[in-house]
């Protein structure tokens, strides 16, 4: 019997969406001032309009919607985080929309839901000749949507609603005590490597590639959101090759590695706490290490690349980009699209299994890999021990944890879950007629939140497939719980008693 | 203020592993492609 | 037969490089068909855009060829879809008085560029560019005249913030007669 969500429940949520989207006026506060600094006036005033739009949905969900009980369960939490990564998007277009820079309205919300899940994929339309003000708003979706909104909205919320919120996210775990400092912590590491990383890229902007400053600060801002976010846009249309120099695609490489690393592996580095090893680590390198041989193998066979210098430039930046869902390419989307065979292969698994678990990245994850391969092995052992022995195992992770049979029937469901969703989306573009390869690279790209394109998405694609994609990227974001708790909630909500 | 130069130390050194880490991806790619060229 | 190959081979042996090259080369085709142009000479015409490169005597830009070029977006009243843009690498000693690279408000200087396509350059590390052996300014760099912002947008928004604000500052319910 479906029981019918309470008034207050209805209530709770819409006021802590309000908060969520509160926060989107701070953010905003950074375009407005660049665009009031460059004389961009038409897009000063689409910030202004949409600070004004959050600050009343803000106001109207706190006064307006009085809480008399508030609603503090998990699946209220999860039902909030669905909702915020539909929602936020939506108020996030106003700039963008209002811009002039995309055909229809659709492909403003795909660019804002692309961002905030730091996806990377793109459907602007001459971004080269976009304001400032405006492509650093793109670029600080990625920022907001990859150190999570909610994240902010937790350093401000009370109630212990907060941790499935945190959970909603798809950030499993917990360095601290309270969500409270966890958040503290997550956007100090942030805030660090931001004011390392813009400064060196600003640099390398100015004295290395010969920009003028103010446009190498530029260029840095939105180069290192991109990068440490693991997003994938880039202000202008050529992406990285845009730059066309090793040194800065070595910076790059560098924060895509911290953007792909999690949480709680920078937490230990800061700390010095690396005694013991730590299974997602070892996974994700291993991993990497295939996946780079394996695309450097296909690029040789295919006579694709055939000098050691540009294998190492293009295929390790490339398969890095893919493994840490970033998706910023130094090659054409059809050069990228020409690669085949095992190239094919090694980019395509490197994106679908993802970066690290609780950081930016998308895609199944390390940690859900490790214990996935570690419990088949275990599988395999149990068979050829005899009748009666039982492999009891644990595995290193920030201590030592036991692999019992619920964990791994969890990390087993998800992992297929994000198998179905790369198919379901390959299959939608299968039926617009492209052929296999593209149509199972670009649904991996969106599910995992990747952002490599072979060229399908562009402005002139089916919105049906287009809103595939923006589903792919909201569901492969969520990692499918907070999606169910929305669903379950709903057909309570119209179907109940 | 004192407290986030602190953290930026701890930041610098989280930073310079990170930097080894592209290096040996890097050296390992290497020894990829060269082997990979050779061979092919 | 013979005669007929061996005249025909003249022929085409009189005809100068140079004026072969002359014929402009969309941006697009060259993205899109990189082999069959790989090591030739080619013409592209379009669009500084972005920044001027520069590491020691080597410039390098972006130079796009798409519609934007001839009616910059913010003359048009809808986007006629993304930029194609192909990276021009010169010697400084071509670097004239161009102007500005295109960017918000600005077109760029539109120049001609010939030179040697290179895909995936095994020299630069696998770079794809037009190594350029000659750079003409055909249209220097322009500031795009637009018309004047609306105030709406931002005199809206100001109404919703100063309204929401004041909302949010009073201790008690606004309204306490709406029911849901």
């Amino acid at each position: 019997m479906l029981l019918r969500p309470a008034l207050d429940d209805h209530r709770s949520i819409a006021n802590d969406l309000g908060r969520i989207i509160g926060v989107l006026a701070i953010a905003a506060l950074a375009p407005l001032a660049w665009a009031i600094g460059k004389g961009e006036w038409a897009s000063a005033g689409t910030f202004v309009l949409l600070i004004g739009l959050t600050v009343a949905t803000a106001a109207f969900a706190d006064r307006i919607v009085p809480v008399r009980k508030r609603t503090v369960n998990w699946s209220h939490g999860m039902v909030v985080a669905a909702l915020t990564w539909l929602v936020v998007p939506a108020y996030s277009t106003v700039p963008l929309w209002m811009s002039g820079y995309y055909g229809r309205w659709i492909d403003s919300y795909f660019d804002a839901m692309s961002g905030l899940t730091t996806t990377g994929l793109s459907l602007v339309q001459d971004v080269d000749h976009m304001p400032e003000s405006v492509n650093l708003w793109r670029h600080m979706l990625q920022f907001l949507g990859g150190q999570g909104i909610v994240l902010a909205a937790l350093m401000f919320l009370a109630g212990s609603g907060a941790l499935s919120l945190f959970e909603g996210e798809g950030r499993e775990h917990r360095m601290f005590p309270n969500v409270r400092t966890t958040a503290r912590f997550i956007w100090m590491v942030s805030a660090a490597h931001a004011l390392i990383g813009i400064t060196i890229l600003t640099v390398d902007g100015a004295a290395g590639q010969g920009f003028g400053v103010e446009r190498a600060f530029f260029h840095a801002i939105t180069v290192f959101m991109a990068a440490f976010d693991t997003g994938g846009f880039s202000p202008m249309s050529t992406s990285i090759a845009y730059y066309d120099s090793v040194v800065f695609e070595a910076i790059v490489g560098v924060l895509m590695i911290a953007g792909a690393m999690s949480f709680g592996l920078h937490h230990a580095i800061w700390h010095r706490r690396t005694g013991g090893g730590n299974i997602e680590v070892r996974t994700i390198l291993t991993t990497l290490g295939i996946t780079v041989g394996v695309t450097v193998v296909g690029l040789v066979s295919t006579g694709f690349l055939k000098d050691p210098y540009s294998l190492v430039r293009i295929g390790l930046f490339h398969v890095l980009s893919a493994h840490s869902g970033t998706g910023f390419a130094t090659i054409s989307t059809h050069d990228l699209a020409s690669w085949s065979g095992l190239a094919f292969a090694g980019v395509a698994i490197a994106m679908a299994l993802g970066g690290m678990s609780s950081s930016t990245a998308g895609g199944v994850k390390a940690l859900r890999v490790a214990v996935a391969v570690r419990a088949m092995a275990d599988t395999v052992r149990e068979a050829l021990l005899p009748d009666g022995a039982v492999v009891g195992r644990t595995y290193r992770h920030h201590g030592t944890r036991r692999l019992t049979p619920m964990l791994t029937r969890s990390v087993f469901a998800i992992s297929l879950l994000y198998v179905a969703l790369y198919l379901s989306g390959a299959f939608v573009a299968l039926a617009y007629g492209y052929d296999l390869q593209p149509a199972l690279f670009e649904s991996i790209s969106a599910s995992a939140a990747v952002g490599l394109s072979v060229g399908i998405t562009n402005p002139t694609m089916p919105v049906l497939l287009e809103i595939v994609y923006i589903l792919q990227m909201w569901i492969g974001r969520l990692e499918f719980i907070a999606i169910a708790a929305l669903i379950g909630f709903t057909i309570s909500t119209a179907f109940g008693k | 203020m004192i407290a986030f130069v602190h953290e930026l130390r701890r930041a610098l050194r989280g930073v310079g592993i990170e930097a080894l880490v592209l290096v040996g991806a890097i050296v390992f790619t290497a020894i990829v492609a060269i082997v990979a060229t050779a061979v092919m | 037969m013979r005669l007929v190959a061996l005249l025909t081979l003249i022929g085409l042996l009189s005809v100068p490089a140079a004026a072969l090259a002359d014929e402009t080369v969309p941006v697009s085709s060259l993205l899109a068909n990189p082999g069959a142009f790989d090591q030739t000479v080619v013409t592209v015409r379009g669009e500084i855009v972005g920044d001027y490169g520069r590491r020691g005597d080597i410039v390098w830009v972006q130079v796009n060829d798409d519609p934007y070029v001839d009616l910059p977006l913010v003359q048009r009243t809808h986007p006629v879809g993304t930029n194609t843009g192909i990276a021009v690498r010169y010697p400084v000693a071509m670097q004239g008085d161009f102007g500005r690279p295109g960017v918000y408000r600005i077109r760029g200087p539109i120049v001609q560029v010939t030179g040697i396509f290179r895909h995936l350059d095994p020299e630069t590390g696998g770079i794809t560019y037009i190594q350029a052996t000659d750079l003409t300014l055909l249209s220097a760099s322009e500031r795009v005249p637009i018309p004047a912002a609306s105030p709406v947008p931002a005199l809206v928004g100001a109404v919703l913030t100063l309204g929401g604000l004041y909302a949010m500052s009073r201790r008690r319910d606004m309204f306490p007669f709406v029911r849901w």
